[in-house]
């Protein structure tokens, strides 16, 4: 299933190669990350989606907040991979135990934006700002996205920076937008 | 109350009237894509019989399943299954789902003309959104300043230890906790309490007061308040009010509740916690004040934004089912935008 999706994402991409030269502004240059956008699609099936992503999906199963994905509602979704959490080590694992349940909430909460944002609109955001952009989150911090070259990133204040990496999903209730790093917050508040 | 229901009927059917009219605005609104306003026309049957209310929702998940049928069919299966925790409906039962018919459309009708009294118009008269009064986002603001629950939680009350922070949380404040974190109700999504020395035990958070002992605690998502568990008696909450309810597609009031940020359903006989319907960010959204920070990017939900796009002279940002038209130049929110019209 996922070989195919990829082919057709390809397709898709490779056939849209003439568009987005045309139209530089806002659209993402490279095909490679430009964001899907399927509009017939959940929040949660678009996580199914993306590959890399069980830890994810997983942690957003054990901490109740499937239905949240599944709701009305727009939500976006920083979603760090398989190896950003795997990165975390004997504490990363500790985090998706039963016990840590409550932090691992707070720490998804810290993942969720309001409404539907992806990629391209945030960097003609900064674009047009001439800096870095902030965006609150479903926790109690704001995230801020920055350019670097023509990497886009989001760190949490005084916590982690995370590359925005692979292809952003943009389904009916929020966008998926693929994150190489866990955002951890900072440790004192 | 059949009486009741028609008149009401009848004033929603003059209410619907009215608002049918601003499809002919200045073009935005070419872009709406189905959404509820035809409900409208079916929302009141006057049959009394407890089940119209149902009913009243038809259009507004038929919508919902055209953009999400997968979530839609969730949703009926979840709502499903908690109905069958419900025992047998008494006549107490009906009566009460009946008055619940009366209330929701009561407070519809009383909605929509509170709406219409909001109309926004540009230059020409002519509608070019709804604009809604605070009163549904009141409980945003009620919400921003809570207090923690006095005493210890449950399981440390029974051990009669004085209230003193068990040997576990002790130590895991003396060592840090995960990642060598200060525990703060931030880290858990709480941004309604103050600052203070905290620690984690067992799916609540609990505060320490001067001489050592537990100055109050806070029960915590995905901890005490999951789902299954009883709803903590002194945790309080507040009522979801009707535009909630209809935005997060709730299914009626009685079923939900609002605390720190979330949207809990619950089960109506005994208060467990079925589900989390929604998180919210709390964030102010003021007409005539400043837009709060973290909102620099075009954030409009994905059905919307054919109606609601920035212009030179208007910005859209979208924040806890709610649209706010903003001023490019002064950064003032100019209006708050009922998305359900």
């Amino acid at each position: 299933m996922k070989p195919i999706f990829k082919c057709g994402l390809a397709a898709i991409a490779l056939a849209a190669l003439p568009l987005t030269s045309a139209c530089s502004q806002v659209d993402d240059q490279d095909p490679k990350t430009a964001t899907k956008d399927d509009g017939t699609i959940t929040l949660a099936a678009a996580l199914g989606a993306e590959d890399g992503m069980d830890t994810l999906q997983n942690a957003i199963t054990n901490s109740e907040l499937s239905g949240v994905l599944d709701g009305p509602a727009s939500y976006t979704l920083l979603a760090p991979t398989d190896a950003a959490f795997d990165a975390l080590g004997d504490e990363g694992k500790a985090l998706l135990t039963d016990d840590q349940r409550p932090l691992l909430v707070g720490l998804l909460r810290e993942h969720m934006l309001p409404g539907h944002l992806t990629p391209e609109t945030i960097e003609k955001a900064i674009a047009d700002k001439g800096g870095p952009v902030t965006i609150s989150t479903l926790g109690e911090s704001q995230v801020t996205f920055s350019m670097n070259g023509d990497q886009l990133s989001a760190a949490l204040p005084g916590g982690a920076t995370a590359a925005i990496t692979g292809t952003a999903i943009a389904a009916n209730n929020g966008v998926v937008i693929p994150l190489d790093t866990v955002l951890m917050p900072q440790k004192a508040g | 109350m059949r009486y009741l229901l028609s008149g009401a009927a009848a004033v929603a059917l003059a209410a619907s009237g009215a608002l049918a009219q601003p499809g002919n605005g200045n073009g935005k609104d070419s872009g709406d894509r189905g959404k509820p306003a035809a409900a409208s026309m079916k929302q009141v049957n006057g049959n009394g019989n407890g089940n119209s209310a149902k009913r009243d929702r038809e259009p507004n998940r038929a919508v919902e399943r055209d953009r999400a049928p997968d979530a839609s069919r969730q949703r009926d299966a979840k709502a499903e299954k908690s109905e069958r925790r419900v025992a047998t409906p008494s006549l107490k039962a009906e009566k009460r789902e009946i008055n619940s018919v009366e209330r929701d459309v009561e407070r519809r009708v009383e909605r929509r003309v509170e709406t219409r009294s909001g109309d926004s118009r540009n230059r020409d008269g002519r509608l070019i959104d709804r604009v809604v009064f605070n009163r549904d986002r009141e409980l945003l603001r009620l919400d921003r300043s809570r207090d923690l629950i006095d005493g210890c939680p449950p399981g440390l009350r029974k051990k009669n230890n004085g209230c003193l922070p068990p040997g576990q949380a002790k130590k895991q404040y003396a060592d840090r906790g995960l990642f060598g974190y200060d525990y703060r109700p931030g880290l858990f999504g709480l941004s309604s309490y103050s600052s203070g020395r905290y620690m984690y035990n067992d799916g609540y958070l609990l505060r320490l007061g001067s001489g050592g002992g537990i100055g109050g605690y806070i029960p915590l998502l995905g901890g005490a308040l999951s789902i299954g568990n009883p709803w903590p008696s002194s945790y309080t909450y507040n009522r979801v009010p009707d535009y909630y309810v209809d935005y997060y597609n709730l299914g009626g009031s009685d079923r939900y509740r609002y605390a720190d940020n979330v949207i809990y359903r619950v089960d109506p006989e005994d208060a467990a916690i079925l589900s989390v319907a929604a998180l919210l960010t709390g964030d102010e959204f003021s007409i005539g004040q400043p837009m709060p920070s973290g909102y620099d990017v075009y954030n409009v939900p994905y059905a919307y934004r054919d109606r609601y796009y920035d212009t030179p002279e208007a910005s859209y940002r979208y924040s806890d089912g709610y649209v706010y038209r903003v001023d490019p130049k002064t950064q003032l929110v100019a209006a708050a935008i009922d998305l359900l019209i």
